[in-house]
């Protein structure tokens, strides 16, 4: 195993991987420099021996809006080119592939919180943090319903529905005089006695 | 009770003639802007006050995700403009915005067995309010009308479920639309992934035309050409863990399956006296000499 050294080099002279294909925004750059402020800047960069970037672009930027002139480096030149650029990637991705424990986080958050820290320096957003640190019961929506908005439908189906299969046209038009209705032939169902569909056309909530 | 407290927007392609939803919303004494293409500002301007247009800006054109690799072969739906909507709502410090379609002939209550015109501007208020009771919804919006039967009794609305042509949306969701085709369902399952609940209102509904029946909108663009099994096929595509493929009668369809969000449990905010209930002015009249919309 290959012992790391830990090396301050100017930040000027540091020169970003061509084909990084992270991207930082500007609000993921604002965490890094908020994190970077309260924290220090306390994971170092990782260069492949010629101050070319492996990993740690986004902290380099950050560390340039705040006017760092030198930053911790670590060399990795015993590294291939083939391993360096799958490291570019490697670094990104693996840690993106860990999961929280919504639960543990949830109480860290809660007490952090509880001793007035600032959690906007943590990298989560408002909507998140917001549903992270909600604490109260789970809650039956439907009822909720009730007490916000007055709503009443009942079941107003059919009492029975039966399928009357007719051989012939004659029987159609037996059935018609029998029940006195008049249905067309493309007619799926009728009720008995007839039926008006509601008019709702005249109605108006206003 | 006052009008709805977000912006309305509504991306809107061809349809200067019908402006269908903004007649609806006018009814009912809204607010709301008219997102339009440069080229078809003129013909919207001859019909709707220019305060209520905005231009889009192209470069969401340009760089929307269409989920597929036809690039700027065919059309990209009403996606860009709707990310425009939600990303000028931000720009005005909303924190919530409605988008919906332009092709929605009235909005209506569902209660006591009868779906009725609604003109009055609560009916947005009440769907904000109860959404907002939460902390964690993502999103909402009013089911269609004809999926509330008026016979049936209905739950006043369903859980936890797809979102589509009328939608409140949380603006900090870290998520856009995207997708050439079927976009309320690949935002609504976006959304449910990310453990937020959705609320489909069946006591506030949207008396939508049939999606292929009014001229201009995504008609022209592509379902006229192509019919819906590129449609299809691209959900199942974007969300293959909820969604499958099925051919029925010769026609390629999409199931999606909801159930798996049942567990996204609803939070109810503990920042707000939510316990009253709001007074809300729904006053059923009898009017005789009608003139709105559905007369177009």
């Amino acid at each position: 195993m290959i012992k790391l050294a830990i090396k301050y080099k100017k930040t000027a002279d540091l020169v970003p991987y061509a084909n990084n294909s992270r991207l930082h925004d500007e609000t993921q750059l604002g965490q890094l420099v908020a994190s970077i402020n309260e924290f220090g800047f306390t994971n170092p960069v990782l260069l492949d021996g010629a101050n070319g970037i492996i990993a740690g672009h986004g902290r380099v930027m950050a560390a340039n809006v705040l006017g760092l002139e030198t930053v911790p480096t670590i060399e990795l030149q015993h590294l291939t080119n083939e391993q360096k650029a799958a490291y570019v990637i490697a670094d990104n991705k693996l840690a993106q592939n860990a999961k929280w424990d919504d639960e543990i986080l949830r109480l860290e958050l809660q007490s952090l919180s509880d001793a007035d820290y600032d959690l906007s320096i943590l990298g989560f957003d408002e909507a998140s943090l917001s549903r992270l640190l909600d604490v109260a019961e789970t809650a039956d929506a439907f009822e909720e319903y009730n007490q916000a908005i007055e709503y009443e439908n009942k079941n107003a189906g059919p009492y029975k529905s039966l399928i009357v299969h007719f051989e012939n046209e004659q029987d159609v038009d037996n059935f018609k005089h029998l029940i006195k209705q008049n249905f067309s032939n493309s007619a799926k169902y009728i009720y008995h006695p007839l039926q008006i569909r509601k008019e709702t056309e005249s109605k108006r909530y206003v | 009770m006052s009008k709805q407290q977000f912006p309305i927007y509504i991306p809107s392609k061809g349809r200067h003639e019908s402006c269908m939803t903004m007649k609806a919303l006018d009814l009912m004494g809204m607010d709301y802007y008219v997102i339009v293409e440069d080229q078809q500002y003129n013909d919207y301007a001859s019909v709707i006050d220019k305060r209520k247009l905005l231009v889009l800006d192209m470069d969401y054109k340009r760089t929307y995700e269409t989920c597929d690799h036809l690039g700027d072969e065919k059309s990209k739906g009403a996606g860009p403009a709707r990310n425009f909507a939600w990303d000028h709502a931000i720009s005005h410090n909303s924190g919530w915005h409605w988008v919906m379609d332009d092709n929605i002939r009235s909005f209506r209550i569902f209660n006591k067995n009868e779906k009725v015109k609604c003109e009055t501007p609560d009916f947005w208020r009440a769907m904000e309010d109860f959404t907002l009771r939460f902390s964690n919804v993502g999103m909402s919006g009013p089911n269609y009308t004809f999926f509330a039967p008026s016979r049936q009794k209905k739950h006043p609305m369903i859980v936890n479920t797809r979102i589509y042509s009328c939608n409140f949306i949380r603006n900090d969701l870290k998520f856009r639309w995207r997708g050439r085709y079927n976009e309320d369902t690949i935002l609504s399952l976006d959304v449910l992934k990310d453990n937020w609940c959705t609320i489909l209102f069946n006591q506030f509904l949207q008396e939508k035309m049939v999606t292929q029946a009014l001229k201009g909108g995504n008609t022209a663009e592509f379902y006229a050409k192509e019919g819906t099994a590129n449609k299809s096929k691209m959900i199942v595509q974007v969300h293959p863990d909820v969604a499958r493929l099925a051919y029925r009668y010769g026609r390629a369809h999409h199931h999606v399956d909801y159930n798996v969000f049942k567990k996204n449990a609803f939070k109810v905010r503990t920042d707000i006296n939510s316990v009253k209930k709001p007074v809300y002015k729904f006053n059923l009249i009898e009017k005789h000499h009608d003139t709105d919309a559905s007369d177009l």
